[in-house]
C-alpha cells in the first residue's frame, strides 16, 4: 500500500497529515517546520530538489533555528523531496517574529515564480530564572518567588508562604524545595485599585490581616485557609522590629499614609503624609523614621518631635533586627524612577543622624514594596528585564 | 532589528495594565503641560486616533477650544486607578521650534520632537520614543496610469540619503506598509534603489507622462518632498512640489499605525491611504498576501517607518508616557515637586 503512494499522492498525503485543519499557530518550532515543509511541497510539486538557506531574524536562539532546519528538511525528505545545492527551487527560510507570535517563513523561488509561505508559532511563556543573589553584599538577598502579577507583600508564617497580590491572598506550602499553591483567597474592590497599588500583611500566628487601600481583610492560614474582607477606612498595622508598633491610616485612592498615626496607644497624631515608617535605635525607646511624601525622611521620637531630616532617600523604609551594633537598623530604598534599577541600603541611628551600616544592595528594577518582618525584611522588585515581580527576603549579614 | 524593538518595548507592552511604580513613589497632583503641532479644529475633542483621544478613560475633558487648547481632568474612577497628575493641559498648533523653547524655559512638560532633535539632549530632559509607527509613503493618484513611471520613481528615491541626512537616522527604510515589529515579514519587501533601471523605465514612457506634481500633506515632510523631486529629476522625471493643500499627481503621506495586530494595522493604514484590503485576514500569511497585493503595481510606495518622539521636561517622572504605538499614557507619569 505504502509503495503505491507515489509522487503527487505522496505529497498530498503528507500535506493532509502535516497541515492542521484550522489556521492556528503551531505549538513549537518543529511542528511549524513540518507545516512549512508541507506548504513548500504544494509549491514545488513532487520530487523537486530544494536549495534551502536559513536565517534568524527573531530573538530566539540558534537552537530554535536548528530545530526549524532539522524539522523542515526531515519533513521534506519524508515527502519525497531532495535537498541540495543547485536545486530547481530556492527556499530562503527565515525565523522571524512580531509582537504576538514567532513566524517561520519560506520565501520560495522556482524560475520566475515566487511564493511566500508562513506558519505562526505561539509565543511560549517563561523568562529567565531569578537573578542570582549578590554574595558580596552585606545585605543578603534571597529570592523566594517571582510572578507576573504584582506582589504587594509576602509573609512566612510557620511553614507557609503567603503572598498578597491585587487579586487576592495566595497561600503556599513547601514541597521539597518548591513552593506549591495551596489556595487563593480572592479580594475584590468596588472601586478601581489606585495606580502604584500598595498592600500589607500583618500576622499573628496563623491569623492575618491584609490591608489594601479602602479594603481590610481578616483571615487565617490554618486549619483551613479562610478570609473575609470589608470595605472601609481602617488603620494599617505598620509593624516594626523589636516589638514597637505603629498604626496609620492609608489615604484612599492614593499610595501614601495620610499622616494620621498612633504609636503604642490609641491617641491619634496628625503629621505630614508619608509613604512608609520604620523604628530604629534602642528597641525600648525607638526613634521613628518616616519617608515623607515630599521626598525627605524625617526622624521623630515617641512624642513626634522632629530629631532630624534626611534628603535623598527613596520612598520605602523598613526596620530590621540585626546582631550587629546596638539597636535595629533601617533598610531604605534609593531615589530612582520607574525604569531604573534600585538599591536598598541599611542605616543605623547614631549621633542624631542616620549612618550607613552596609553597602547598597542592587536590585534589577524598582523596589515596589519593602516591609519589616522582624529579623528580616521582604522586598519586592519589578525585574526590568522580565517584567516579573521578584520577592526577596533580606537579612543583614554583619560580618561579625 | 525586530527583537531590538521588542526588547525595548517588552515592558511597555503591558501599558494597558497599571504598573507598580518606582522606589521613589509617584506623587499626586499638578498639571502636565503638553504642546503639539497639530491644530485640531473639530467642534468636539477627538475620540479616536493617537494623542488627545488616548487621554479619555483616565481623564475627562473639562475645556475645549478648537485649534488652541484643551484641558483634561483626572478621573477618580479611572480604570487602572486615578492618574497621578490632576490635569493635562494641551496647547495646539505650536511649531516644533516654539515647543523646544517652551520645554527649555519650563513652560511645557511634554513636547513633540522633530527628526534629529532626540540627539540634542538638554540636561534633565527625557526622550520618549515609540516603535516605528508612522509610515511615510508615496501614493499615486489615478492620473498616473503608466506603471513604468510609478516603478521608476520608486527605484529613483535615495532612501538612504534621506534617512541619514533629513531624518538623522531616526527611523527605518522600508518597502513594506507594516513595520517589521508588527508584521514579522516586512523584510520580504526589500526596497530597491536602482537609478539605471529607473531611467530606462521612465525613458520608455511617453514624454507627457514624465511630468508630475507632488503633493505634501504635512508641512514637516516638505524637505523630504524636495529631495524626492530631486531624485526623480535624476531619473528623467520632472516633479514639481504642489502648493500646500493641493493633492498632486502623487502625494507624500504620513500615516499612523493604530494597532499592533497585523490585520487591524494593515486595514487602518489602507483606509488612511485610500487603499483596499480584504475585510478578513485570518493569519499572518493572509495579511502578507493582502499587503503584497496592495503594493503590486506601485500605486503606493513605502519609504520609511518613523517613530513618534517626545521630549519630557525634568519635573516629569515615572514610566514612559507613551506606548510602543505612540499612544499617550499620561496617567502613568507624575510631576516632581507637586504635593498632595
Amino acid at each position: 500500500m505504502i509503495a503505491a503512494v507515489k509522487g503527487w499522492h505522496a505529497v498530498l498525503a503528507a500535506v493532509w497529515i502535516l497541515v492542521p485543519a484550522r489556521a492556528w499557530a503551531a505549538d513549537d518550532v518543529a511542528g511549524a517546520a513540518r507545516e512549512l515543509a508541507a506548504k513548500t511541497a504544494l509549491f514545488t510539486g513532487a520530487g523537486a530538489t530544494i536549495s534551502a538557506s536559513y536565517r534568524n531574524l527573531s530573538s530566539l536562539g540558534p537552537v530554535q533555528l536548528e530545530q526549524a532546519r532539522a524539522g523542515y528538511e526531515a519533513a521534506l525528505r519524508q515527502m519525497g523531496m531532495r535537498l541540495g545545492d543547485g536545486g530547481t527551487v530556492e527556499a530562503q527560510i527565515s525565523l522571524s517574529e512580531n509582537g504576538s507570535q514567532y513566524l517561520l517563513i519560506a520565501d520560495l523561488r522556482k524560475g520566475d515564480d515566487r511564493q511566500v509561505a508562513m506558519v505562526e508559532i505561539a509565543r511560549w511563556k517563561g523568562g529567565p530564572g531569578a537573578k542570582p543573589t549578590d554574595s558580596a553584599a552585606w545585605i543578603e538577598r534571597k529570592v523566594v518567588w517571582e510572578q507576573e502579577e504584582q506582589v504587594l507583600d509576602a509573609a512566612f508564617p510557620g511553614d507557609a508562604m503567603v503572598l498578597l497580590a491585587p487579586s487576592g491572598v495566595g497561600i503556599y506550602a513547601k514541597h521539597g524545595e518548591q513552593w506549591e499553591l495551596r489556595q487563593v483567597l480572592s479580594i475584590s474592590s468596588s472601586r478601581p485599585w489606585p495606580r502604584d497599588l500598595r498592600g500589607h500583611l500583618s500576622f499573628q500566628g496563623a491569623t492575618f490581616r491584609a490591608f489594601l487601600p479602602g479594603v481590610t481583610c481578616g483571615g487565617a492560614t490554618e486549619p483551613e485557609p479562610r478570609m473575609e474582607c470589608h470595605a472601609g477606612e481602617y488603620p494599617w498595622s505598620v509593624e516594626s522590629a523589636g516589638g514597637a508598633g505603629m498604626s496609620a491610616y492609608f489615604a484612599p485612592g492614593r499610595n501614601y499614609f495620610d499622616g494620621r498615626l498612633s504609636i503604642e496607644n490609641p491617641a491619634i497624631h496628625n503629621g505630614p503624609p508619608f509613604y512608609s515608617a520604620a523604628a530604629t535605635g534602642d528597641p525600648r525607646q525607638p526613634v521613628w523614621l518616616l519617608a515623607l511624601v515630599n521626598g525627605k525622611a524625617q526622624v521623630v521620637d515617641g512624642g513626634f518631635n522632629v530629631l532630624a531630616e534626611i534628603p535623598g532617600w527613596g520612598s520605602d523604609v523598613a526596620s530590621i533586627e540585626t546582631r550587629c551594633g546596638k539597636g535595629n537598623q533601617v533598610l531604605a530604598t534609593q531615589p530612582s524612577d520607574a525604569g531604573d534599577t534600585d538599591a536598598v541600603q541599611s542605616y543605623i541611628w547614631k549621633d542624631r543622624s542616620m549612618a550607613a551600616a552596609t553597602p547598597a544592595a542592587i536590585f534589577p528594577g524598582p523596589v515596589t514594596a519593602l516591609w519589616a518582618r522582624g529579623g528580616s525584611a521582604v522586598a519586592v522588585a519589578r525585574d526590568l528585564e522580565t517584567g516579573k515581580y521578584v520577592v526577596y527576603v533580606l537579612t543583614v549579614a554583619c560580618g561579625l | 532589528m525586530c527583537s531590538r524593538w521588542l526588547a525595548v518595548y517588552s515592558l511597555l507592552a503591558l501599558a494597558g495594565l497599571p504598573l507598580a511604580q518606582a522606589a521613589t513613589r509617584p506623587r499626586y497632583g499638578g498639571v502636565l503641560r503638553v504642546e503639539i503641532r497639530e491644530n485640531i479644529e473639530s467642534v468636539d475633542p477627538p475620540d479616536s486616533g493617537t494623542g488627545l483621544a488616548d487621554l479619555m478613560g483616565a481623564f475627562s475633558i473639562t475645556r475645549w477650544e478648537a485649534g488652541l487648547r484643551a484641558t483634561y481632568a483626572a478621573d477618580n474612577n479611572a480604570p487602572g486607578g486615578r492618574p497621578f497628575v490632576d490635569a493635562v493641559e494641551v496647547r495646539m498648533g505650536r511649531p516644533l521650534r516654539d515647543q523646544s523653547i517652551d520645554l527649555e524655559v519650563g513652560k511645557a512638560d511634554v513636547i513633540e520632537l522633530g527628526a534629529g532633535e532626540s540627539r540634542r539632549g538638554a540636561a534633565g530632559r527625557k526622550i520618549w520614543m515609540s516603535a516605528p509607527v508612522r509610515i511615510v509613503a508615496l501614493v499615486f493618484g489615478p492620473r498616473v496610469e503608466d506603471a513604468r513611471i510609478r516603478e521608476g520613481l520608486a527605484l529613483a528615491v535615495d532612501r538612504t540619503a534621506i534617512l541619514n541626512v533629513l531624518l538623522q537616522r531616526q527611523g527605518e527604510i522600508s518597502g513594506a506598509l507594516l513595520p517589521q515589529w508588527i508584521s514579522g515579514y516586512a523584510f520580504l519587501f526589500q526596497p530597491a534603489a536602482d537609478l539605471g533601471r529607473a531611467r530606462t523605465l521612465i525613458a520608455a514612457a511617453p514624454p507627457g507622462a514624465r511630468n508630475l506634481s507632488l503633493g505634501v500633506e504635512d508641512g514637516g515632510l516638505r524637505a523630504m518632498a524636495d529631495r524626492v523631486a530631486l531624485n526623480a529629476r535624476d531619473a528623467g522625471l520632472t516633479v514639481t512640489t504642489a502648493p500646500q493643500g493641493n493633492a498632486g499627481d502623487v502625494r507624500l503621506v504620513d500615516a499612523q499605525v493604530a494597532s499592533s495586530d497585523p490585520a487591524r494595522a494593515l486595514a487602518g493604514i489602507a483606509a488612511a491611504l485610500g487603499l483596499i484590503v480584504p475585510a478578513r485576514m485570518e493569519n499572518a500569511e493572509a495579511v502578507y498576501n493582502a499587503e503584497r497585493a496592495v503594493l503590486e503595481g506601485f500605486r503606493v510606495v513605502p519609504l520609511f517607518h518613523l517613530p513618534d518622539v517626545y521630549g519630557a521636561g525634568p519635573r516629569v517622572r515615572g514610566a514612559a508616557g507613551i506606548s510602543p504605538l505612540g499612544q499617550w499614557k499620561f496617567g502613568n507619569v507624575w510631576l516632581e515637586g507637586d504635593r498632595p
